[in-house]
């Protein structure tokens, strides 16, 4: 056999491999199952929804959610009439099944409906929402956990050693720094008091001359915007990922089969970034995969700080005026979004671990 | 005979808190080219030490605190790094742990296992170091798919066949087996024994054979070495050692054999007390806390190997006062 | 017991940490020794000194330095210097100068003498304020006059003049009426002085004589030399039998510094504040951590011990508990429950405390599930069941001692949480507003902060500081307790 044609069977019989492997990883059953389960579960939520916001409001706290669903001051209409006429629109007259049904019906299909108070559709609100949080939230979890993994690896690799016990107790320690403190006085200090970074994102994406920027410009003061919500949420969050990479590394360090690798003569560099890498970043990144999942429930503190307006916003505004239709949509996406990240991560996992097998 | 590798004097402690733990002291052994040479001793008499001590793969906390170990005329332990890594590591002297051990990495498949062990060594193209990985699996009676597996996916004898086959990628002068048939069942280790004497024959390398059981070489050894503690017992050739064994050790340990011509006795004779605490061991001989002939003088003198006929060397003073 | 305490201690993170909470524990329960306030947020323990004052030491630095100091003088009858004019007696018991006028003008001046530093420092205190009672016993057809004096060296302010309201068109300066033949409270406050009630405040002119209330103490306060003195006088204009009793003042000059931490937006003491929500925050977390603890145990033994059905029923449960997103539920849950007045007599603290609870014991149930099916494998378990040893036999003598270390571990490990869930709905202002807690000082402060008043460091600094000791500390004694109470580790086998 010639070399390339070696090479050739050699590439044929790699790609094969993987394709079977994915065939033979992701039987249907499994899928169905897992699915099925998951439907249960954000039907669980609808009904839970359902029980807080209809029957916990209108039958034990007679409250009615139609009246707080007009702003009191809303386009000067017939306030009274329009009450009526949500009532009906909800269907508060029609007996509770069917409205029962309704609900789980709007929700499902993400027909969540109107917002008065927002003029706006409330899936339209949640879409606008979501973009800057997602863009602050994601870089800053990939960045932590690069220096997670970072971090981890040079305490694992220094175990014991001064050095470790630095790096480790500091990690422990960002798990107790509250957030919110932090953001405040960093803020304070370097967009307040020195200027440094843009204070709110109106200002970060308005010219001088209070024309709001476009094009690079736009991108650019996002980007200074977003710096340093990022770079304090990397700080403060990388924590339990490096020391899950620690504790994982010195265990694989001290596992045979590193000491088997080197027995072999693979070069030291080999066995730490090949190996010990490979097999210790897997907590840590099992870990970013249910933080991403929930990625977005933290959020709201961030977006206080930073005057900017996400869902956590969102979701605080509806709750402090305790606008259901909002709350309700806003709270029920957030726990679809759960859902199918969590359910991605279980289908990726086996990927990333391949002693991990779908059951 | 030529000597394959020999061991002098070697001495590997591990450092604790407070003290060391004398694993390996003053241990001293040799093995013929193209022989068998069985390693035997309990759990915890330092031969899996001896085993990393050649490999110069010691946790940080040991330390190599005396001795020689020749190969091919040069001192592994004094050697340079380098050298020793580009001359002799696995393409002279390599090494079949055990299987329990899981000594692959869970996350690569038996074949880049494989492939990154040859291409370490040898300056050959990937599709060459595949297929001599095939090759390999195919030599001990592996099927080549098996190369696609991950080393979850394997059954205990597969598993140990595939290390095999890692030991004799490149084709060893020197293979050092440590309990390579431990924690597997009886029939795989009947054929894991078989396909390494087989093996043995074919390719002619010598072999360090390391087990707590000495029944096992019986049949295939060519000279044993009996531990224990971490010092020398006896060693010899197969047949003194089995035949007439003049260390009480060895004598205890061939008497804890099960016989299945003597099943009638059913009685299974076990060495009564546990091995000492090496960090504070016993002074003069180890054994003689166990030792049904200790006696004053084994309290107060580490007894010196004496070597009797036909290289058969024992370290006890019972010999002494033979002479 | 006595092995266990002795690896305990020979943990440097376990003493230290253990010192840490030793010193909030003892900060909690002596709260009310240390603070004379209940509730700094309440609307009469504010303004006890200039809102937004560091703490007094912080005048070793030196934008701070000769910021005058918030001091209240508590005088004692002993402190008492009485001067007489006419027939007049007096006599002194431990609460109130009683003196006895007889005749026309007779007068008794009672001075206490103090020393305010006022050459010392940069600015005049920011107000002041001089409380006493007194009793002025007369016929109604006697004119009498009580009057109140500041006296800076030679000079003195006439602060305020009381005389009984008939009477009040005699003097061509303001008058405040006085009431006779009852006890009543004097009370002068540097604020609430003007040209209508001061005297002092009416003899000066433009626009002084305006702003009096706010300029008075720098007015007073200022200057050499050291020496001052609170006089009340009494004095008998029409000739009619007079006794007077005057209780000894108790003067405050609220400066620009206050106290070991200072004072907050509202004036309110930040000492006080931090010790009472360490009180709070403290009593919360432990008990909140006791009852997730608590759940998390019964319902990870059940589901560990019986198996089966039972498992997968409680493990379900616990999933779906688990992908719902703790913060915003505890945020509609707490909003829903606010907004309906459902619980309008339930104490706030109790509905954060039970939904807390009830929403963060998964993770203790996962730990004690697991471990409880480890358990149940072991063969001093097995043997015990096959000896017929009963059910509640196995958990009480199995199971709960060897989950012990876990468990511990757990409560401990559970407070931090407790409190970092608790002050971020405080700082978010859905928690607790109506008295101090680490959280809301936090919210609070970072409002006042944005504010554009500086960076108020001994405001915000304190609490944050505490959050994380006290979570650290207790995150150190819970590895500890969790590391030296597993019997595996003593057994070598984990």
């Amino acid at each position: 056999m010639s070399r390339s044609k070696m090479d050739k069977d050699e590439q044929k019989h790699r790609k094969s491999s993987l394709l079977s492997r994915i065939s033979s990883r992701l039987p249907v059953r499994y899928l169905v199952k897992r699915i099925v389960e998951r439907f249960l579960l954000i039907f669980a939520v609808v009904n839970f929804l359902f029980f807080l916001f209809w029957i916990f409001t209108l039958y034990i706290a007679h409250l009615n959610p139609a009246e707080l669903y007009i702003p009191l001051d809303y386009k000067n209409a017939n306030r009274a009439s329009e009450i009526a006429g949500l009532d009906r629109q909800f269907g508060f007259d029609k007996p509770l099944y069917v409205q029962y049904v309704d609900y789980v019906k709007s929700m499902l299909t993400f027909h969540f409906g109107y917002s008065l108070i927002y003029d706006e559709s409330i899936t339209k609100l949640i879409i606008t929402h979501l973009p800057i949080d997602l863009l602050i939230l994601v870089p800053s979890l990939i960045l932590s956990t690069l220096l997670a993994i970072f971090l981890g690896l040079f305490s694992a690799l220094r175990y014991g050693k001064l050095s470790d016990v630095v790096n480790s107790n500091a990690a422990i320690i960002t798990y107790f720094i509250p957030a919110f403190w932090v953001f405040t006085i960093v803020l304070d200090y370097l967009g307040f008091t020195l200027g440094i970074f843009p204070t709110n994102i109106v200002g970060a994406l308005t010219a001088s001359n209070g024309e709001p920027l476009k094009g690079f410009a736009y991108v650019a003061g996002l980007l200074k915007f977003s710096a340093l919500p990022i770079i304090l949420l990397t700080l403060l969050s990388y924590g339990v990922r490096m020391i899950l990479t620690k504790a994982s590394a010195v265990e694989v360090m001290n596992s045979h089969f590193i000491t088997y690798l080197r027995a072999r003569g693979v070069p030291e560099s080999r066995v730490v970034f090949r190996h010990v890498m490979r097999n210790s970043i897997i907590p840590a990144l099992t870990r970013m995969g249910v933080d991403f999942a929930f990625i977005i429930t933290g959020s709201v503190f961030v977006e206080e700080i930073f005057n900017f307006q996400g869902i956590g916003y969102l979701l605080l505004d509806a709750a402090e005026s305790l606008n259901i239709p909002v709350l309700g949509a806003t709270f029920f996406i957030i726990n679809v979004y759960i859902v199918i990240v969590l359910f991605l991560l279980d289908l990726v996992y086996p990927f990333i671990d391949p002693r991990v097998k779908y059951d | 005979m030529e000597e394959e590798i020999s061991i002098e004097k070697l001495k590997t402690y591990f450092k604790t808190k407070s003290d060391y733990v004398k694993a390996v002291d003053d241990l001293s052994m040799s093995v013929k080219k193209g022989q068998i040479m069985g390693l035997a001793g309990e759990s915890g008499s330092g031969k899996s030490t001896v085993v990393t001590t050649i490999f110069r793969v010691l946790p940080s906390n040991a330390e190599v605190k005396g001795g020689k170990i020749t190969f091919e005329g040069n001192d592994i332990l004094s050697m340079d790094e380098k050298k020793f890594k580009k001359e002799i590591r696995w393409k002279k002297i390599s090494w079949i742990p055990q299987v329990s051990m899981d000594s692959l990495d869970p996350l690569y498949t038996v074949k880049s296992q494989m492939m990154e062990t040859i291409l370490t060594h040898e300056d050959v193209s990937k599709a060459e170091a595949a297929e001599r990985a095939y090759k390999a699996l195919e030599s001990v009676k592996l099927n080549p798919e098996i190369a696609e597996k991950y080393p979850h996916e394997l059954s205990g004898g597969q598993k140990q066949r595939v290390i095999i086959a890692m030991a004799l990628l490149l084709n060893p002068s020197l293979v050092i087996a440590d309990e390579p048939t431990t924690a597997l069942d009886v029939v795989t280790q009947a054929s894991i024994v078989e396909l390494l004497t087989k093996k043995k024959k074919e390719m002619g390398f010598s072999m360090i054979f390391v087990t707590h059981d000495l029944s096992l070489l019986a049949t295939m050894a060519d000279a044993v070495t009996v531990m224990y503690a971490g010092q020398l017992a006896e060693s010899g050739n197969a047949e003194t050692i089995f035949k007439s064994p003049e260390h009480p050790y060895t004598k205890l340990l061939l008497k804890s054999i099960p016989d299945i011509r003597k099943w009638k006795e059913r009685k299974l004779y076990s060495i009564p007390g546990e091995p000492p605490n090496l960090e504070n061991p016993p002074s003069g001989c180890r054994f003689r806390t166990r030792c049904p002939f200790a006696m004053e003088i084994c309290k107060d003198k580490v007894p010196e190997p004496v070597t009797l006929k036909g290289g058969h060397v024992v370290a006890c003073h019972l010999l002494g006062d033979k002479k | 017991m006595n092995k266990t305490l002795k690896s305990l201690f020979k943990r440097k993170s376990f003493l230290i940490s253990f010192a840490i909470l030793i010193f909030f524990v003892i900060i909690s329960a002596t709260a009310n020794l240390l603070t004379p306030y209940t509730n700094p947020y309440e609307f009469s323990q504010e303004y006890i000194a200039n809102p937004y004052s560091p703490p007094d030491w912080a005048s070793i630095f030196p934008q701070y330095s000769g910021l005058p100091p918030t001091t209240t003088y508590q005088f004692t009858t002993s402190h008492a210097v009485v001067q007489k004019e006419g027939n007049v007696s007096f006599t002194k018991n431990s609460t109130y100068v009683i003196g006895e006028l007889q005749g026309k003008n007779s007068c008794l001046n009672v001075s206490y003498p103090f020393t305010y530093n006022s050459p010392a420092y940069k600015k005049a205190p920011s107000s002041f304020s001089l409380n006493f009672t007194g009793l002025i016993k007369t016929s109604s057809s006697t004119d009498v006059q009580v009057n109140i004096y500041l006296i800076h060296g030679n000079k003195s302010y006439f602060l305020e003049s009381f005389v009984p309201v008939d009477y009040s068109f005699n003097f061509l300066y303001p008058t405040c009426p006085l009431p006779v033949n009852s006890v009543s409270n004097f009370s002068i406050e540097s604020g609430g002085l003007n040209f209508v009630n001061s005297p002092y405040i009416s003899s000066l002119s433009g626009s002084a004589r305006l702003e009096g209330g706010i300029l008075i103490p720098s007015l007073i306060f200022k200057g050499d030399p050291t020496s001052y003195n609170v006089m009340v006088s009494v004095k008998d204009l029409s000739g009619g039998p007079v006794s007077a009793y005057i209780s000894p003042p108790k003067l405050k000059n609220e400066g620009y510094l206050y106290g070991i931490l200072g004072t907050d937006f509202r004036g309110s003491s930040v000492f006080s504040e931090f010790v009472l929500g360490a009180r709070f925050d403290l009593e919360l977390s432990v008990a909140t951590s006791l009852v997730i603890v608590g759940i998390g145990l019964i319902l990870g033994l059940i589901a560990g011990y019986k198996g089966g059905k039972t498992d997968t029923v409680l493990n379900s449960v616990t999933d779906f508990f688990l992908t719902i997103p703790t913060l915003p539920l505890l945020i509609v849950l707490e909003s829903v429950l606010v907004a309906t007045n459902l619980i309008l007599n339930v104490n706030k603290a109790f509905i954060i405390f039970t939904l807390i609870a009830l929403l963060s014991w998964m993770a203790t149930m996962k730990i004690i599930r697991s471990a409880t099916f480890t358990l149940k494998g072991r063969t001093f378990v097995e043997a015990s069941r096959a000896l017929g040893g009963g059910s509640f036999h196995i958990l009480f003598k199995h199971l709960i001692p060897n989950l012990l270390g876990i468990i511990v571990a757990q409560i401990a490990y559970d407070v931090p949480t407790v409190i970092l869930v608790e002050s971020g709905l405080d700082f978010l202002g859905l928690g607790i507003t109506s008295f101090p807690t680490w959280g809301n000082m936090l919210g609070y402060a970072s409002h006042e902060l944005t504010a554009s008043n500086g960076f108020v460091w001994w405001w915000i600094l304190p609490p944050g500081l505490g959050i994380i000791l006290l979570s650290a500390a207790f995150y150190f004694i819970g590895t500890a307790l969790r590391d030296v109470l597993s019997p595996y580790k003593t057994r070598g086998e984990a």
